[in-house]
């Protein structure tokens, strides 16, 4: 059995691990972190979410998101609606912020483990492949569809005491992405990516 | 029991690989042979660079606290709303259960980052050897809860967009909620700074 010496990314211990079995992980014996888990199909299941995921992305962005009803007159929002209404009354900061958290980082967090796990089921070792899984695992944090949500739900509460706030489309496809991409990053193990661009066969 | 610094072995900050490092330092950086990021036994200045960016952190919660984070302009009249007096107006107005997220969230999480990332800091800084195993898992947390504070900064992105009938209504934001935003974003970078590894390894060095 391969066993692999892996130094615990809370505290620095080192310890040895015995190649795991699929549904199997190691956890650090001094501080209780993940060491190591080892998922099924980690680049067919990766895909087929991430493949999901961005066409919710492409139908929740390009589709009404809420309407406002408010003394006989409608006024439909956008997801991007926000960004540029933030920029055009001056508050570019607030605006960049928005758009990187909300639509560029979980775009490019979709496209990331789609051409990941597509160069996976190829079999091929693209020299891009290092970039980009160093990237995705930088860019996990600042994809913030979730929180997002949430605000959706809270300023729906707010705006419910002064009209009547409907969803659309886009917030159903939106509400699928989250649980699509959720599904895709915990099917995705980066640990899978680099043990095969160490030459294994993909797991 | 050792550590991976014990034997010269660096942890790739990106892929996770144990390298051996050469017994005297050579003059340039080393790389990970498998993903080529720089390596490091620590992240560098680890401490300091979390200080400065708790510093910043502090120093912008006060404009995030006392400056408008939005403006509802109604029929004319504009009433700007801080983040404690947007809540506070919630809890009025019998939205419980939404005052109380919103004030989790950008009062509760920001104020607890902070203060936790503080006391994280100090306690490697004087080598305090209490409860490391707890300590890390409440490292863990901060660094998993911080980018839930952005909430607030989405509700008004969205109330933004929704309410612009000019003469009736219109909602703007204000500057607090750029300071908020920072503060929000610099508590993320100073989480993302401070390495854990730190804390364990004041059990090695007697």
């Amino acid at each position: 059995m391969h066993v692999n010496r892996i130094a615990c990314h809370d505290c620095d211990q080192l310890q040895l691990v015995h190649t795991l079995m699929p549904g199997e992980s190691a956890v650090c014996a001094r501080c209780g972190s993940l060491l190591a888990r080892s998922g099924r199909d980690v680049a067919e299941r990766t895909f087929a979410y991430a493949s999901a995921s961005l066409i919710l992305f492409i139908v929740a962005n390009v589709t009404p998101f809420m309407e406002f009803k408010i003394a006989g007159r409608v006024q439909i929002a956008y997801l991007s609606t926000g960004v540029q209404q933030l920029w055009a009354d001056g508050y570019g900061e607030l605006a960049v912020m928005v758009a990187f958290t909300s639509i560029l980082a979980p775009v490019v967090l979709i496209g990331g483990l789609l051409a990941i796990s597509s160069a996976m089921m190829l079999r091929r070792r693209p020299s891009w492949l290092v970039v980009l899984t160093r990237l995705i695992s930088r860019l996990k944090v600042w994809a913030m569809m979730e929180v997002f949500l949430l605000g959706v739900i809270v300023s729906a509460i707010k705006l419910g005491q002064m009209a009547h706030v409907s969803f659309d489309v886009a917030s159903l496809a939106f509400v699928a992405l989250i649980l699509s991409s959720t599904a895709a990053l915990a099917a995705y193990d980066p640990a899978a990516v680099w043990d095969y661009l160490d030459g294994e066969d993909p797991r | 029991m050792t550590s991976a610094r014990a034997e010269h072995l660096a942890r790739c900050h990106a892929c996770g690989l144990a390298t051996q490092l050469p017994a005297c330092p050579p003059g340039h950086s080393l790389h990970c042979p498998r993903c080529d990021s720089e390596l490091h036994l620590r992240k560098p200045h680890s401490l300091s660079r979390t200080w400065a960016l708790l510093i910043a952190a502090y120093l912008m919660y006060i404009p995030a606290n006392l400056l408008p984070v939005s403006t509802i302009v109604y029929m004319g009249n504009g009433e700007p709303d801080t983040i404690i007096s947007g809540v506070m107006y919630l809890f009025k107005n019998g939205d419980a259960p939404v005052a109380l997220l919103l004030f989790i969230a950008s009062i509760a999480v920001p104020f607890m980052k902070l203060v936790v990332l503080t006391w994280l800091t100090l306690c490697v800084k004087f080598k305090v050897r209490w409860r490391p195993r707890d300590r890390t898992v409440i490292y863990r947390v901060v660094e998993g809860i911080g980018r839930w504070s952005m909430l607030d900064i989405f509700v008004i992105a969205l109330l933004v967009a929704m309410v612009q009938l000019q003469a009736l209504a219109t909602i703007h934001a204000g500057p607090g909620a750029v300071a908020f935003c920072s503060v929000v974003v610099l508590t993320m970078f100073a989480a993302e700074s401070f390495d854990p590894r730190l804390m364990w390894d004041s059990f090695e060095e007697s």
